[in-house]
């Protein structure tokens, strides 16, 4: 244990010699780099690794020294970074003595600079050495929590492939550490895209998809009635036509494509959209893209603020009717997003363009002034966006407080 | 003398006096004019007609109704008003009133559109609420004044009035001018208000008018203009006055509806009771007043006819009788005295078309 190990920090000479050495610690971190990549063939070759591993060498390093000079620091963090590591290692089937190796040279680094900095101070090395026992000791616990990460690792690896493309898949949507995605992909065999694409799908009848009917590109957590796929995005489109041929019922909402660390943000976009759908505000359609809909996805994530500024924005549009309001907020709505003449809104709209007209009449004798103020018109653009489709769902709960005075 | 060129110098005497030459060309110039007689007795009885009773539909008018006036209730409305009334008005056509104010815009997306007989017209154009009818029955002013109003509604606010007027003929006054000249007194016979039937004589030139709204009404306005010694003529569509036309001393009324099938000529209308008529291409009032100048012009035309046969006829008789006439020439002479009779009674309607 490094406390046992350390039971001569306090001494004097730690205290004598140790606060210079940790003043140099991000030169001296600097050169441990060198030293592994350059002494180290495993680490020669992985940017990623090699920085892993100087991140944990330096980290334990830091505990180590705050350790001696008696401060209260903990080693939950270095010791959970060798544990991943070990973890790595295990998973693609690696053994430790690269890692064992790195940490050797890195602990020589330091203690060569310790030595220096004893001597300089005319410390005696015989003093030294209930530190340098402690430093042993120390090396020897943090390869201690790499075995054990090690021992995980392998163990995952050797269970069957769907356990750790599951493991993949829950650490990808519950937003896990990108080190234990990576590793997870890693032991699952899935090489990690850099931008991928979440799909989130509802099945008919509580259905369940069967994964096998899927690619081994495509990264699948199923559940009753519901699943969630993760591939990159020239797959995806194969992938739901695969799971459409099997279940013609399903409904797909399908995120943009984003880097593996806004997993858990898409499919957070995915499953609303999907409920939005399911409330009649976004199209019914088989396959939803989630990019056409950002707006009505974002502001339905805040539904009182929504609902606030539909109610204090909308105001001239509250003595209307129900049909009134839709129509007229349709028509603003399509004018905001374009600027276009009547006849080309009409045309979007599929009306006569002198009903427009007579909207447009409608639309600035009721709102005025309003429509020349920019940050208005921002936000009138965004509440009518995602709201609309609310209340010709049907939902005029926007308007319930008013009810009383609408026609 | 030869009974041969007796006959012969005869020919034109006899074609002069014999064949209805000038009524088979009058019913002929008739019809090239849209006017088309029964029979030669119905352009008889035509020369003896001094009295025109004129239906407002289609005689002195086109016979459609035209918006007059356009009233928004807000200022700058006009437009909206126009388009949403004639769009929702598209759906009920077959009405003078709606087709008028159909033709101010076109057609536009309708959806739940009803009627109410009497009342007006309700239906969402655009999926905007509009209602055209009476304004009593929006709930808006009612208004008095020429020709008919309308009221429209959009999105359940009072949005403006319409006012629909006759469509008179450019050229109706004309019209009645040549029939006051032929000798004829023109009677305006109406269905409309007397405020507007009076306006529309008076635009017309038109010093008599009457009001008849129903069948039975229109008959016995001609029974009395018959009983009061006058030869009448009564000038009305077909549908709904067969009784009047009945009455009439000569019918103008409007060709048959080819929908109706063969039969319908002489199922209805003065047809089914023998009254002597003309069916008219349409209504128009100088279609009328040329057929009956022209029916008035017929004697002339005969009697200029006969007369120059017998003048023919005589100076071949001299000839023969002086033995100055062999068989060619009784033929030559027969010959062109029927051509001549024939070529006069052209001449005679052609003047009098020309004058």
């Amino acid at each position: 244990m490094p406390d046992a190990a350390m039971q001569m920090d306090s001494s004097e000479t730690a205290r004598l010699v140790l606060p210079s050495v940790r003043r140099r610690l991000p030169r001296i971190a600097q050169q441990v780099t060198e030293e592994i990549r350059s002494t180290v063939p495993g680490f020669a070759d992985s940017d990623h690794r090699q920085q892993l591993v100087s991140t944990a060498v330096n980290s334990a390093a830091a505990y180590f020294l705050g350790n001696a000079l008696g401060e209260p620091v903990s080693s939950m963090a270095s010791d959970d970074l060798f544990r991943k590591m070990g973890f790595r290692e295990g998973g693609v089937g690696a053994d430790l003595s690269a890692l064992d190796s790195a940490v050797r040279v890195a602990a020589g680094t330091y203690w060569a600079e310790i030595r220096v900095e004893a001597a300089r101070l005319g410390v005696s090395p015989y003093a030294l050495e209930d530190l340098r026992d402690a430093l042993d000791g120390y090396i020897d616990h943090l390869l201690a929590q790499a075995r054990q990460g090690h021992d995980a690792g392998s163990t995952a690896r050797e269970q069957d492939s769907g356990l750790a493309r599951r493991r993949l898949v829950d650490g990808l949507l519950a937003g896990a550490d990108p080190d234990d995605v990576e590793a997870y992909a890693e032991v699952a065999l899935w090489p990690l895209p850099p931008l991928l694409v979440v799909a989130a799908v509802e099945l008919p009848g509580g259905a369940r998809l069967d994964p096998s009917v899927l690619p081994s590109t495509v990264l699948c957590r199923t559940a009753p009635g519901r699943a969630a796929l993760i591939t990159s995005e020239d797959v995806m489109a194969d992938a739901i036509a695969t799971v459409r041929s099997q279940l013609p019922a399903a409904r797909f909402a399908v995120c943009w494509p984003v880097e593996p660390r806004d997993a858990p943000a898409a499919y957070r976009w995915t499953q609303r959209a999907l409920a939005l759908a399911s409330k009649g505000i976004l199209p019914a359609r088989p396959v939803l893209d989630c990019r056409a809909y950002r707006t009505e996805i974002w502001l339905h994530a805040e539904p009182v603020m929504r609902r606030q500024l539909a109610q204090e924005l909308l105001q001239p549009l509250l003595e209307e009717t129900p049909n009134s309001r839709e129509i007229l907020s349709e028509t603003l709505l399509v004018w905001l997003e374009t600027r276009d003449s009547a006849p080309a809104i009409a045309a979007r709209l599929g009306v006569h363009p002198q009903t427009v007209r007579y909207r447009w009449r409608r639309i600035n004798q009721l709102f005025g002034e309003a429509l020349h103020d920019p940050e208005y018109v921002v936000q009138l653009t965004l509440v009518l966006k995602a709201s609309i489709a609310l209340w010709v769902a049907g939902d005029q709960s926007d308007f319930e407080r008013y009810s009383g005075r609408v026609q | 003398m030869n009974p041969a060129i007796l006959l012969l110098v005869l020919l034109p005497a006899l074609v002069g006096l014999l064949l209805p030459l000038p009524g088979w060309l009058a019913l002929r110039r008739s019809r090239q004019q849209g006017v088309r007689f029964r029979d030669l007795a119905a352009l008889q009885a035509a020369r003896r007609v001094d009295t025109v009773l004129l239906d407002r539909w289609g005689t002195v008018t086109t016979g459609e109704l035209v918006v007059s006036d356009i009233d928004p209730v807000e200022e700058g409305n006009e437009r909206n008003l126009r388009w949403f009334a004639a769009a929702l008005e598209h759906a009920a056509a077959d009405h003078p009133v709606a087709r008028a104010i159909a033709r101010l815009a076109g057609p536009g997306r309708l959806t739940a559109v009803e009627s109410f007989p009497g009342r007006g017209i309700s239906g969402a154009v655009d999926r905007h609420p509009v209602r055209v009818g009476t304004p009593g029955w929006l709930g808006m002013e009612e208004r008095d004044g020429l020709g008919k109003t309308i009221g429209v509604e959009v999105d359940h606010r009072p949005f403006g009035y319409l006012t629909v007027t006759d469509q008179v003929r450019a050229d109706a006054a004309l019209a009645v001018a040549r029939l006051r000249a032929a000798g004829i007194q023109p009677i305006l016979l109406s269905d409309g208000t007397p405020h507007d039937t009076e306006h529309l004589a008076q635009a017309c030139g038109i010093d008599k008018w009457l009001l008849g709204k129903d069948p039975a009404q229109r008959e016995q306005l001609v029974r009395d203009q018959h009983g009061g010694g006058h030869t009448v003529a009564l000038v009305a569509r077909d549908a709904g006055n067969a009784a009047a036309l009945a009455a009439a001393d000569l019918a103008f009324t409007d060709a048959p509806d080819p929908a109706a099938g063969p039969d319908a000529d002489s199922a209805t209308g003065p047809d089914a009771v023998l009254v002597p008529h003309a069916r008219l291409e349409d209504l128009d009032a100088q279609r009328v007043a040329h057929a009956l100048e022209l029916a008035r012009a017929l004697p002339g035309v005969v009697a200029r006819t006969r007369v120059t046969g017998l003048l023919i006829t005589g100076v071949g008789a001299l000839l023969a009788g002086l033995g100055q006439l062999n068989l060619t020439g009784a033929i030559g002479c027969g010959a062109l005295g029927a051509l001549v009779v024939a070529l006069m009674a052209v001449w005679s309607l052609e003047r009098r078309r020309l004058s």
